[in-house]
């Protein structure tokens, strides 16, 4: 048996992904994730081989960064390429889509702003996360006054420059934050964008081109 | 006394008119097809030209075809939008004309309302997933709340646009996809590919540039239109498969041109299959824009009690989303 199939054996599977699928494991006495991309048989083996490979490397890369600097994400604890997965720290906390209704306006208010914050420095570093949704950032000890949010799921995150793959990062939050949670959309938005062109290098590159895109999609009345 | 619908779609290449009844029976579908005269893309004022022509004979055959005569005929339905404006107001006018001649309620249709209602009415699905692949539209979507809530979609071109001007570029006339989906059956060699998603969205414009790029260095066009459609399907297969877990759903259908390519319905069977779900699509013959998707929209708009749009608000709407329509049946 292979410490993979090991680990699953006596791990519990608590999300089967379109990306891949995540199991409760424990890993040198610790809690922790263990993220395994298996195969999508959908797509050709060719292309599913070098999908799954290609992510977990740049997952495991952008993790492993992260790591050694101050930002809240989980640490990389092991990585495989050929067998496609990666074992990381565990997070206790609330996905903020789940808490979002019980926030009041100011701590949406802080919460956004954070992630504005949060957001420019992974930008500055030059690493676009592709799937900033209220799913993958969590709150860690709320309602503690010393929360922490965590942002997760680098899977389809890519090391890039490219001021127009920041801004689509910025124009994909916006859909999903208006469709989940049409109603305070707004007030998170508002302060994110704010602290978010604050810190971003280029920030007003990126936006005027994020404001382009909002414009661009299909179909909007408004243009 | 059955109630008989007319719909009449005219958003981009096609002008057609559907006539069916409150039982679903289709009484009638002819379709006339605009052929580009000198470029192989669409030029709007040519198709509008062609509608103008053809319209009213059209109209006349799915009459004669539905053996009915106008005063027949209970409501009246065309295509608001979104599509190409100039094709758009040809089918407005006419049917603005028969609506005030003849003194019949009218209804304006949202045009890939039409797609989704025709699958899941003509398949009798309750809750799908519906993927969306046409000309206009590359969309995710599910019903919840009143609405044809948008899950995920291209953030620039559609699948369609991908497949079509892919297939200009090898000066294949529309629509081009059949005649790729063949060559990519001969493809033997996969090439890699820019593969973009974006959360449950995808991008093809980076796909197009590169598979052109790549017909430009010579290689060979069948493994290029092989690779191109793998990667192109397998993105929009992921995508919904995203979408998919979030939501409540018991089906997957595909819908629109697109959903005719036999290569996409086997991955989106191949991906629903792992959720315990069936995949359908919509009838291969109702694939292509079609006037009896418009009769089965106006047909529940009418059964809903909707108040009919007065003559002179029964404009086009060029830019018309997806997601604003109220849709009141379930």
């Amino acid at each position: 048996m292979t410490l993979l199939e090991k680990l699953i054996k006596k791990g519990r599977l608590i999300w089967r992904g379109a990306e891949a699928d995540l199991y409760l494991i424990k890993f040198e006495n610790k809690r922790a994730i263990l993220k395994y991309r298996s195969e999508r048989k959908y797509r050709t083996k060719e292309l599913d081989d070098y999908l799954r490979k290609y992510r977990t490397y740049t997952e495991a890369i952008i993790l492993y960064e992260l790591g050694k600097s101050n930002f809240s994400s989980p640490s990389l604890y092991y990585v495989n390429l050929y067998e496609t997965y990666l074992i990381m720290e565990y997070i206790d906390g609330k996905k903020l889509k789940d808490l979002f209704k019980e926030l009041s306006n100011d701590e949406l208010k802080i919460i956004g702003k954070r992630i504005g914050y949060m957001t420019a420095f992974l930008h500055n570093n030059n690493i676009v996360h592709n799937d900033l949704t209220t799913s993958n950032f969590i709150i860690s000890g709320y309602p503690k006054e010393d929360y922490e949010i965590y942002f997760i799921d680098f899977g389809l995150s890519i090391k890039t420059s490219d001021f127009r793959e920041k801004a689509v990062d910025i124009d994909v939050l916006r859909r999903v934050l208006y469709a989940t949670h049409p109603e305070r959309a707004d007030i998170f938005f508002k302060s994110f964008l704010e602290s978010y062109l604050e810190k971003a290098y280029d920030g007003e590159k990126i936006m005027k081109f994020y404001y382009k895109l909002s414009k661009m999609g299909r179909y909007f009345e408004r243009r | 006394m059955s109630v008989r619908v007319l719909g009449i779609e005219s958003t981009a290449h096609t002008f057609a008119v559907g006539i069916i009844d409150d039982k679903i029976n289709i009484l009638a579908d002819i379709r006339a097809i605009y052929k580009p005269q000198n470029t192989l893309g669409i030029e709007p004022h040519e198709a509008a030209e062609h509608h103008s022509v053809e319209g009213p004979t059209v109209l006349k055959r799915a009459l004669e075809k539905a053996s009915l005569s106008i005063t027949d005929i209970d409501v009246i339905c065309y295509s608001m939008g979104p599509g190409l404006g100039p094709a758009l107001r040809i089918g407005a006018t006419i049917a603005r004309a028969l609506a005030y001649m003849y003194n019949k309620p009218l209804y304006p249709v949202h045009h890939a309302i039409g797609h989704i209602e025709l699958a899941k009415t003509l398949l009798n699905l309750r809750k799908p997933l519906v993927i969306l692949v046409s000309g206009g539209h590359t969309a995710i979507t599910a019903y919840n709340l009143g609405k044809w809530r948008i899950y995920g979609e291209t953030l620039d071109i559609t699948l369609g646009n991908l497949i079509d001007m892919f297939a200009r570029k090898l000066n294949i006339p529309f629509p081009g996809g059949p005649k790729i989906e063949e060559m990519a059956l001969n493809g033997e060699k996969f090439i890699e590919m820019p593969y973009n998603i974006k959360g449950n969205n995808v991008q093809y414009s980076g796909l197009l540039t590169y598979a052109n790029k790549l017909l430009n260095k010579g290689f060979n066009k069948e493994d290029i239109a092989y690779s191109l459609q793998e990667t192109a399907f397998s993105m929009l297969i992921e995508a919904s498969e995203r979408a998919l877990i979030q939501l409540d759903v018991d089906s997957v259908v595909l819908t629109g041109g697109v959903a005719s390519n036999d290569r996409l319905y086997e991955m989106t069977k191949e991906m629903a299959a792992k959720h315990g779900l069936n995949a359908y699509r919509s009838p291969k013959k109702y694939n292509p824009d079609n006037g009896v998707q418009i009769a089965i929209v106006g047909l529940k708009m009418w059964l809903s009690n909707y108040k009919p749009i007065d003559i002179k608000d029964a404009i086009v709407r060029q830019r018309w989303r997806l997601d604003e329509v109220e849709v009141l049946w379930e």
